[in-house]
């Protein structure tokens, strides 16, 4: 045998003995720490039965708060998409739905403003020919074939 | 290992029984693997007992990655390693007086007395270092591969085979010395 392997045998051959009624005793201290532990536990499953249903109401509440959010947030494009309805008449030319569709397209990236900012630059392009300053309703009116200008 | 996991599941139900076969069953060898780590048996009950003192009160919140021997094992080792470290057991004093009396003291109120044979193997395994010893003893009497205790210490494998084969080289001089003397 190597020495290698009579020393590995040697280290094997360290036991130990127990001691029956101590043994019994570690064993009797465990078991009642079970069952204390078990007990504690039970007693305390009510406060956190409490702190779920908190817990689920506050879920809740953060749940509904985010839908009325997104809710409200879709709205807008709806309002837009109105809006964008009084642009869109019924043109009798080409150059009537051409503006028409730049309009919508203006209207729809920008609003108001952006429609106001448009309405400027096309006046100032016009100017020569333009009579007098006429403002924007005035002018969808007149995209829409309003009878009163 | 299929007794093991119902041992568990039954244990995580709050059977009692469980707990109790569980300590019948892993109580001995993991006294044994404390003992012959610290070579001290008062230190090493406290280990064991500890051990399944906070496995007992875990209930159903113990979560096992691996098998349950190895669990309780892995717990018993990283205790005995504080404690070894924490008291510096045999490291400052002469072993080689006291050792013996020490190991075994008051034996009437002790729970593990070590047997009169193993005290020669004890005192050498005291007198080399903790990492070696602890590698000596995960492998011959944990039955854990070279591997498993390089992933326990988290070192590498090269390493754990150097530690195992300087603790046995240290181990044979010292019992070869004894001899001659």
């Amino acid at each position: 045998m190597r020495p290698t392997e009579k020393i590995e045998k040697l280290v094997r051959k360290f036991e130990i003995d127990v001691n029956t009624p101590k043994d019994q005793e570690a064993l009797d201290e465990l078991l009642q720490a079970h069952a204390n532990s078990k007990r504690a536990r039970q007693s305390a499953a009510p406060a956190n039965t409490w702190r779920l249903i908190k817990f689920a109401a506050a879920a809740v509440i953060v749940v509904l708060a985010a839908c009325w959010f997104i809710m409200s947030d879709r709205g807008e494009p709806k309002q837009h998409q109105t809006n964008k309805l009084v642009v869109a008449a019924n043109p009798k030319t080409p150059a009537e739905l051409v503006s028409v569709i730049s309009l919508n397209m203006v209207f729809r990236d920008g609003g108001m403003t952006a429609m106001e900012k448009q309405f400027d630059m096309a006046e100032q392009k016009v100017k020569p020919g333009l009579k007098e300053r006429i403002t924007t309703s005035q002018l969808i009116c007149e995209l829409e074939n309003c009878e009163k200008i | 290992m299929l007794e093991d996991k119902l041992l568990i599941l039954r244990f995580k139900h709050g059977s009692s029984d469980a707990l109790r076969r569980i300590y019948e069953k892993y109580r001995i060898y993991l006294l044994r693997l404390a003992t012959a780590l610290l070579y001290d048996a008062g230190i090493a009950e406290d280990v064991v007992h500890d051990v399944f003192l906070r496995f007992a009160q875990s209930g159903n919140e113990i979560r096992l990655k691996g098998n349950l021997k190895s669990y309780l094992r892995t717990c018993v080792v990283n205790s005995a390693r504080n404690k070894a470290r924490a008291e510096q057991i045999r490291a400052s004093v002469d072993i080689d007086e006291i050792a013996p009396a020490a190991a075994n003291s008051n034996e009437s109120q002790q729970w593990v007395t070590i047997k009169e044979e193993a005290m020669r193997i004890g005192n050498a395994l005291v007198q080399i270092p903790y990492e070696q010893r602890e590698v000596v003893v995960l492998h011959l009497h944990g039955d854990m591969k070279f591997r498993e205790i390089a992933d326990l210490q988290n070192v590498s494998l090269k390493t754990i085979q150097s530690r195992y084969r300087y603790g046995l080289d240290k181990l044979r001089s010292i019992l070869n010395s004894e001899v001659e003397k």
